[in-house]
């Protein structure tokens, strides 16, 4: 394996509920992520996705463990698009850049960027003007602006119809084969992970722990639809119903 | 300039309203010259207009308008200031907002009017005692406002600045403000409001100079037609002041998805 950005050891991370007690929800998460790659983690719903892209993004502590890695230059991409209604898509897009204080051609920046993504008419529209699928690309953008090695992304597509969703999984290939980018990915949905990861981790429940990694050891570009691409999503079907 | 788009029609006729001022004036003129009412009571429109020119074109009236005015601009922006900072801090300050809440809901509700001969003992009479109960007057909707907006800011731009690991005063400069300018202004559309009531009150109560003292001095010498010259003087002016923060309000809230009903609101 090549370089590695982030080691993550026995991280555990929790809630508190009521007066004293506290919700376990990572029960130790041991994995490390390769320059460039894109890591996918599968889990369903509830099960703590978005408490491990929280304490990786240092949004919330971990109650045990260790991460290891810049963890400075990671994005997040949130799960619901986030975008601030009273900014125009141009200005959504440089929030990130803004919040970082590096504001030197933020706006020429992205605005090419947006111009890429399809969103080159848009750039003065508001938030509510948009459809899901170009509010989530804003999200996107806003993160890969500020130039992340690692970019964290939170069920990106869940909210999106079957066209949309592809539209921005190619998008995001597109980006992704440019740039020095580090993807780590979480998804209920194997179709999307097989398509788009080097590797896939599931998750187990209660607590949360990594079961196993899969290498998704197809040649890009890959052809959605192929017998290898859904061999490789009914295997990983079978270990997640274990 | 309306940012709603195109209301219905219904709602853009002005007519019937034009028609309603001009029937009122009609009847109160012929009321007033056919005598079917006192007309040294209620006066008439002509009378009025007359008694209008007369002022305005002599010089008299207007140190008393700029003092007035003078003790409304500062109420405003005393309160808008404290208002502001006020809803601010208590919004966003647990602690200070289980010290001072219960004070704060009592110092609303009091009539504030009645602490103008406390303010007027400790002040004196005049410009500084009419400022402070119009400040106190229009800070308490800011406030009340403000706090609201502090408190449905949703707690997801937060979180969301702070994964790009953005400063306290980043996110009170991109974040808490632009959230809560457009609860500022709601507050401030009253708030204009009861300064105005605040100054007058204060020239009421005992003052010198001043528009409210003019129309006191008018009513004690039977000048109803002078009276009414400054109650219209008035009445214009808080409506515009009203609609200037309504158009304040509209640019600030460009972004929403639709203001529709806002312009056939009160
Ligand atoms: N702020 C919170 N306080 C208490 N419990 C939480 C909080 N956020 C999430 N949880 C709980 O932690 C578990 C994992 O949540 P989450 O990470 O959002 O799951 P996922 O993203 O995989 O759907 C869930 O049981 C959820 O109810
Ligand atoms: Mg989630």
């Amino acid at each position: 394996m090549s370089e590695v950005v982030l080691t993550v050891r026995d991280l555990r991370a929790s809630y508190p509920v009521g007066a004293s007690e506290r919700l376990e929800v990572l029960g130790g998460i041991d994995v490390s992520v390769a320059r460039g790659e894109i890591l996918a983690l599968v889990g369903t719903s509830g099960c703590g996705k978005t408490t491990l892209l929280h304490v990786l993004s240092g949004l919330h502590a971990p109650s045990g463990g260790t991460i290891e890695g810049s963890r400075d230059s990671m994005a997040m991409v949130f799960q619901r698009p986030h975008l601030l209604p009273w900014r125009t898509v141009l200005d959504n897009a440089t929030f990130g850049l803004e919040c970082r204080g590096d504001v030197t051609d933020a706006n020429a920046k992205a605005s090419a960027l947006l111009s890429r993504m399809g969103l080159g008419d848009h750039l003065a529209d508001y938030p509510h003007q948009l459809s899901e699928g170009m509010k989530q690309r804003v999200n996107l953008a806003r993160a890969l602006l500020v130039e992340p090695e690692v970019l964290l992304l939170d069920e990106p597509f869940a909210a999106l119809d079957v066209r949309t969703r592809r539209g921005l999984q190619e998008d995001l290939l597109e980006l992704w084969g440019e740039q020095d980018l580090t993807i780590v990915l979480v998804s209920h949905s194997l179709d999307d992970v097989v398509y788009l990861s080097d590797r896939v981790g599931i998750l187990s429940e209660k607590p949360t722990r990594l079961q196993e990694l899969t290498e998704i050891d197809l040649p890009r570009p890959r052809k959605r639809g192929t017998l290898a691409l859904l061999e490789c999503v009914a295997a990983l079907e079978a270990k997640l119903s274990l | 300039m309306d940012a709603s788009g195109a209301p219905n029609a219904e709602r853009q006729r002005t007519w019937p309203a034009h028609a309603t001022a001009l029937g009122f004036l009609i009847s109160w003129e012929l009321a007033s010259r056919f005598e079917l009412i006192n007309p040294v009571l209620v006066s008439s429109p002509s009378r009025i207009s007359v008694a209008g020119w007369d002022m305005l074109s002599t010089s008299g009236i207007y140190p008393d308008l700029g003092f007035t005015l003078g003790v409304f601009a500062l109420s405003v922006i005393l309160g808008v200031g404290g208002g502001t900072v006020a809803g601010l801090a208590l919004g966003t300050h647990k602690t200070l907002y289980q010290a001072l809440n219960p004070f704060v809901v009592a110092t609303n509700a009091l009539p504030k009017i009645v602490l103008m001969p406390l303010i007027m003992l400790w002040l004196g009479v005049g410009f500084a005692a009419n400022v402070f109960l119009g400040a106190l007057m229009a800070s308490f909707p800011i406030l009340v406002s403000t706090f609201t907006g502090v408190r449905s800011l949703e707690q997801e731009y937060m979180v969301l600045a702070r994964s790009f690991r953005a400063s306290k005063w980043t996110i009170a400069r991109s974040v808490v403000l632009p959230g809560v300018l457009p609860y500022v202004l709601s507050g401030l559309r009253v708030g204009v409001n009861y300064a105005l009531v605040g100054a007058l009150i204060g020239e009421f109560f005992g003052a010198d100079r001043g528009i409210g003292y003019r129309m006191n001095l008018y009513m004690a010498n039977f000048q109803v037609d002078q009276f009414f010259v400054c109650l219209v003087l008035v009445a214009l002016f808080a409506v515009a002041c009203t609609s200037l923060v309504h158009r304040l309000e509209q640019r600030v809230e460009r972004w929403r998805p639709s203001a529709l009903g806002r312009s056939g609101g009160m």
